[in-house]
């Protein structure tokens, strides 16, 4: 089978090394970790992903049609909500976003979200690709508020800002059964020890993403958005489901 | 009037101290707290909100405001419990529970304020029956939940089931990220709106009924 993925940045360990050991021929769109917090762009840039690869494929720059495109993403803030199937079917996994999918399985996140409130969770992508509330990127912004709106101002933004993490206990960073960093595992300890939250290390599981590059879509894990479908919100629980575009 | 202009003015460029300083001059020249209350800090937060809504300045600006609008209503408060100037309605607002994100529902709390409603902060990690609980000890005419996760959203379907099965007067409204007006209609709240500025006009228009 031929599967084109589009893939968020933080899984660039775990999926490339899965990708290299498939018997499926795949590549791979990655964006960069973070559009979740624009989640409208998040859409957009996945939208434009799909088009430009059937753009290649109809100009014969990539040979194969792909059986499917497939979202490394979950429902990532109603990110992947809006998404119209073309020519072949989208096939995303039905979690709220990444962190299900470093586990292993929705479910698997749900018990451990549920069982320990105030869990702030960190990984090696996410270190290596987003900001940590624990370096100078803190300081960075504080000065540049304080260039803006006067030191006192700045201090209290900051403030606003950083505060919910003092509602935190946990921290747990998942480690990866692909990559083991010593130098992650230390900067994850760090954000625990700033913010006072307790450590633990939680098993990555690879499973959900092996299904996924693997075609193995059980319709409780995978959602299959056919070729004149439109991926929309699920409120049941499943997350995302499919319906006729308009 | 100037002296309110002034007082708005500073208070839309979140000059905190300032904004004390200016109420209590207000104050020491014979103007009654509700008049300094409404035509300078309110009138400047409606400014904010409509600049807010229109993406004109964004959460730093807002928080900023709000903030000057605290401690010019710190200032106030004892003359405006003398003069019996009273909150046009009172809200329980929180985020639900296993959500710990409050920077959305601080930028509520604080526009409701900026309307003259009193706004009880439950804090994070609220479940239905503190939300429903704290609606009918303050008499509430609004609950308004919070959520950033999609993980918790569905926490606000039981806020609504249950305040329905106690009967509570009370609105509830729901917002955050994730949240939408076809997941509010979905689970039959009786309000959404986009941001904190919107959410302050329909929470005072349910406050006015």
């Amino acid at each position: 089978m031929y599967f084109h993925v589009i893939a968020c940045q933080v899984f660039q360990r775990e999926l490339s090394r899965l990708i290299a050991d498939s018997e499926n021929v795949i590549s791979v769109t990655w964006l960069p970790q973070g559009l979740h917090e624009t989640p409208n762009m998040l859409t957009q840039r996945v939208a434009k992903a799909i088009d430009a690869f059937l753009s290649d494929v109809d100009s014969g720059n990539v040979k194969h049609l792909p059986d499917a495109f497939l979202l490394c993403y979950g429902l990532c803030s109603n990110g992947t909500i809006g998404l119209e199937a073309k020519r072949v079917p989208i096939v995303i996994p039905k979690t709220d976003d990444c962190i299900a999918l470093f586990l292993g399985s929705q479910g698997r996140y749900l018990e451990l979200f549920n069982e320990h409130s105030g869990t702030y969770w960190l990984n090696n992508g996410w270190i290596e690709t987003s900001f940590l509330p624990a370096d100078d990127a803190i300081e960075r912004r504080k000065a540049a508020y304080a260039e803006q709106y006067g030191d006192d101002n700045a201090e209290y933004l900051i403030e606003q800002e950083m505060q919910y993490l003092k509602n935190y206990h946990f921290c747990r960073y998942i480690t990866s059964p692909v990559f083991l960093s010593a130098k992650n595992e230390s900067a994850a300890r760090s954000v625990a020890d700033k913010w006072e939250l307790e450590f633990i290390k939680e098993p990555g599981d690879l499973l959900l993403i092996k299904k996924l590059i693997s075609g193995d879509w059980d319709e409780n894990e995978f959602v299959i958005c056919p070729p004149g479908y439109v991926t929309a919100a699920a409120y049941d629980g499943s997350k995302i489901r499919a319906v006729p575009a308009k | 009037m100037a002296v309110f202009d002034e007082i708005s003015e500073l208070l839309q460029k979140g000059r905190t101290p300032k904004v004390k300083e200016a109420v209590q001059a207000a104050l020491d020249s014979g103007e009654n707290a509700k008049d300094i209350l409404e035509k300078g800090l309110l009138s400047g937060m409606d400014v904010i909100g409509a600049k807010f809504k229109n993406n004109e300045i964004f959460v730093p600006e807002v928080l900023l405001a709000a903030r000057a609008m605290n401690a010019g209503v710190e200032v106030l408060k004892p003359h405006l419990i003398a003069e019996g100037v009273e909150s046009k309605g009172t809200a329980v607002i929180g985020t639900v529970k296993g959500d710990l994100h409050d920077i959305g529902k601080n930028l509520v709390k604080m526009m409701l304020e900026g309307k003259g409603i009193t706004a009880i902060d439950l804090g994070v990690d609220v479940t239905p029956e503190r939300f429903v609980e704290a609606a009918e000890e303050n008499n509430a005419d609004i609950i308004c939940c919070s959520a950033l996760l999609t993980t918790t959203m569905g926490i606000m379907a039981d806020v609504v089931e249950l305040a329905k099965a106690k009967k509570l007067r009370a609105k509830v409204m729901v917002g955050g990220a994730p949240i939408t007006q076809e997941f509010s209609n979905t689970i039959g709240a009786d309000g959404y709106t986009p941001d904190a500025a919107s959410a302050s006009d329909m929470a005072i228009a349910f406050c006015e009924k």
